[in-house]
């Protein structure tokens, strides 16, 4: 039990000692109005032993980055009370409309509601009670409970439609699906010519070659196409999330995995996720829309956090992925993270780095001077010689300037780690 | 609503009016100016700027009420003007509550319970308050003593109630 009325209590108690100290009588009636106030707040008060209230929550989404919280408060106790239900936001959310407290005074049966719209951005967001205050008329004497009205809401990453990649990974799963398995089969671009088996169909055989060969059958092959198995790294390590203004550099490299996470599951890949911050978040891999929903999931709880464990992406668990995995690291890049990628390679894993540049993003935020070109000049030749590393691995690297289209960047990057394989 | 938003206005200006009436009856005019600075800090608590205007006003406002007894100041003024800034508190930080807009029926079941107290516990103290002193009763020293330990005793008791 508090009170808002609390320091009122020295009021009286001076009016009493300046009476008492003076031997003056009139200071103490001065305080008996007071005295009144606090009397009739703790004759009206409602014991606590009888309070009883249910509360429900029930969190309704109303746009991609928003929602509405109602909460109802119901009195089930057999008195008349004051009741103040406060519902703090939480880090992230602004109020949009309404408010987060309100005042009623409840009969038994009684129901108080709460209703206010909020937005945030991307995070998940759980709540587990409401906080009521039950008074006297007077606010004299107040009660703090904490009423379970439990819920979850979550604002996932923006998604961007993404066109397929023309990825080829050494390796396939051999389920059918649209990339190139790099073997003979079933498909649609040309592989090649072999002999006839018996059972081939008729439509493939290659009657020129056979024609040219009497007595002997000419298959046409075509090359495979499978599934891949796609494994997803965030960066989630704060050193790595510049921030300027609201949003950080790790905002648009979540949004870019969700992107990435939808496409290669509309295409039927199996994609898993590794989120590499506070700890190591390891997603298995999976098909189709419940995976997609895992992955959102996961991304909208992801939060860029300092662990001096996980200072470097050395330290990244590669045999978590299938030795099959196509590996896409989403990373701006830290002094030092460059000796992942030997190891990635020793591994045999197909690599692609999607770096959202840090010095492009941080430099909007400095002022445009003398010493901000030098130390981005600097920065940016640190940057080249990490990127160096990592591209003499034959490791497509993706520069990323945020406000620019993903998508066209990684086309071309894989399509020029084409030509350089097939020189 | 319109009740809550005269009351508010109407409490606070009637205490500093009381002050001010009290003090420049007694001559005392160099009290007067920090009637005014009570009167601002009121009126910022009725804008709603902050709750602790509030606090400032009400506290101002009870030590002039307060230090006017000392210095001979009409005893029913300063004995009103302490009841209204009692009055001018609670109503401001009353009316700066969050409560619903449209009013619905537990908001006007809220004022109504509200004010029924708020009179009645201001109905109580102030005539028994002005009254109090016409009455003389002679107790022993031994009684006087003993009802000071009780009031300081229950005043304790409130104290330890409210912090809980």
């Amino acid at each position: 039990m508090h009170s808002r009325a609390l320091p009122l209590l020295p009021i009286v108690l001076g009016l009493v000692l300046a009476g008492l100290l003076a031997r003056r009588a009139e200071p103490i009636w001065m305080a008996l109005p007071f005295l009144a106030y606090f009397g009739l707040g703790i004759l009206q008060s409602p014991s606590a032993g009888k309070l009883r209230f249910h509360a429900t929550r029930a969190v309704e989404k109303i746009d991609a980055g928003g929602g509405i919280v109602r909460i109802a408060a119901c009195n089930r106790g057999g008195e008349t009370v004051h009741l103040r239900l406060t519902d703090p936001l939480q880090p992230g959310m602004r109020l949009a409309e309404g408010q987060t407290q309100t005042l009623a005074a409840l009969r038994a049966g009684e129901e108080a509601r709460l209703e206010y719209t909020f937005h945030s951005g991307r995070g998940s967001f759980t709540w587990e009670s409401v906080r009521a205050v039950a008074s006297d008329p007077l606010g004299v004497v107040e009660t703090e409970l904490h009423l379970p009205a439990a819920a979850r809401f979550q604002v996932q990453p923006e998604l961007k439609k993404f066109r397929p990649f023309p990825i080829r990974p050494q390796r396939t799963l051999h389920t059918a699906g649209s990339i190139p398995a790099r073997m003979g089969g079933r498909g649609t671009d040309f592989w090649g010519v072999r002999e006839y088996h018996p059972g081939d169909p008729l439509r493939r055989l290659d009657w020129r070659r056979t024609a040219r060969h009497p007595g002997q059958f000419y298959s046409k092959e075509f090359e495979q196409e499978e599934i891949a198995e796609i494994g997803l790294i965030l960066d989630a390590r704060q050193k790595t999330d510049l921030r300027a203004g609201e949003n950080g550099l790790f905002e648009h490299s979540a949004r870019a995995a969700a992107s990435l996470a939808e496409m290669f599951l509309r295409q039927g890949n199996r994609v898993s996720l590794l989120i590499f911050g506070k700890e190591i978040e390891f997603l298995f891999p999976g098909y189709g829309k419940n995976q997609l929903h895992r992955i959102l999931h996961a991304l909208s709880k992801a939060v860029p956090v300092m662990n001096p464990d996980f200072d470097s992406l050395h330290f990244l668990p590669l045999h978590m992925f299938s030795s099959r995995s196509f590996i896409m690291i989403l990373s701006p890049l830290a002094p030092g993270d460059w000796r992942l990628f030997p190891r990635l390679r020793a591994h045999g894993y197909p690599a692609l780095l999607i770096s959202p540049d840090p010095i492009d993003y941080a430099r909007r935020a400095l002022p445009d001077d003398r010493t901000t070109g030098l130390a981005t000049r600097l920065a940016q030749i640190e940057r080249r010689l990490q990127i160096g590393k990592i591209t003499q691995l034959w490791i497509p690297v993706v520069e990323w300037q945020v406000d620019r289209p993903l998508d066209p960047l990684v086309r071309a990057a894989i399509r020029n780690s084409h030509i350089q394989q097939e020189r | 609503m319109l009740r809550r938003k005269i009351l508010k206005l109407v409490c606070p200006l009637a205490c500093t009016a009381c002050l001010a009436a009290g003090y420049a009856a007694a001559g005392i005019w160099t009290a007067l100016p920090v009637v005014f600075l009570a009167l601002s800090a009121w009126l910022l608590a009725a804008l709603g700027r902050s709750g602790s205007f509030s606090w400032a006003a009400l506290i101002l406002s009870a030590g002039l009420a307060a230090g006017g007894l000392f210095a001979s100041v009409s005893f029913p003024l300063m004995m009103l003007a302490a009841t209204l800034a009692l009055a001018g508190w609670d109503i401001v930080l009353f009316t700066n509550a969050p409560v619903p807009d449209p009013p619905d029926g537990s908001t006007r079941l809220l004022s109504e319970r509200h004010y029924r107290s708020l009179i009645t516990a201001l109905g109580l103290g102030l005539p028994a308050a002005l009254i109090g002193p016409s009455i003389r009763i002679q107790i022993p020293f031994g009684w006087m003593i003993l009802l000071g330990i009780f009031a300081l005793l229950s005043l304790e008791g409130v104290w330890r109630r409210l912090k809980g």
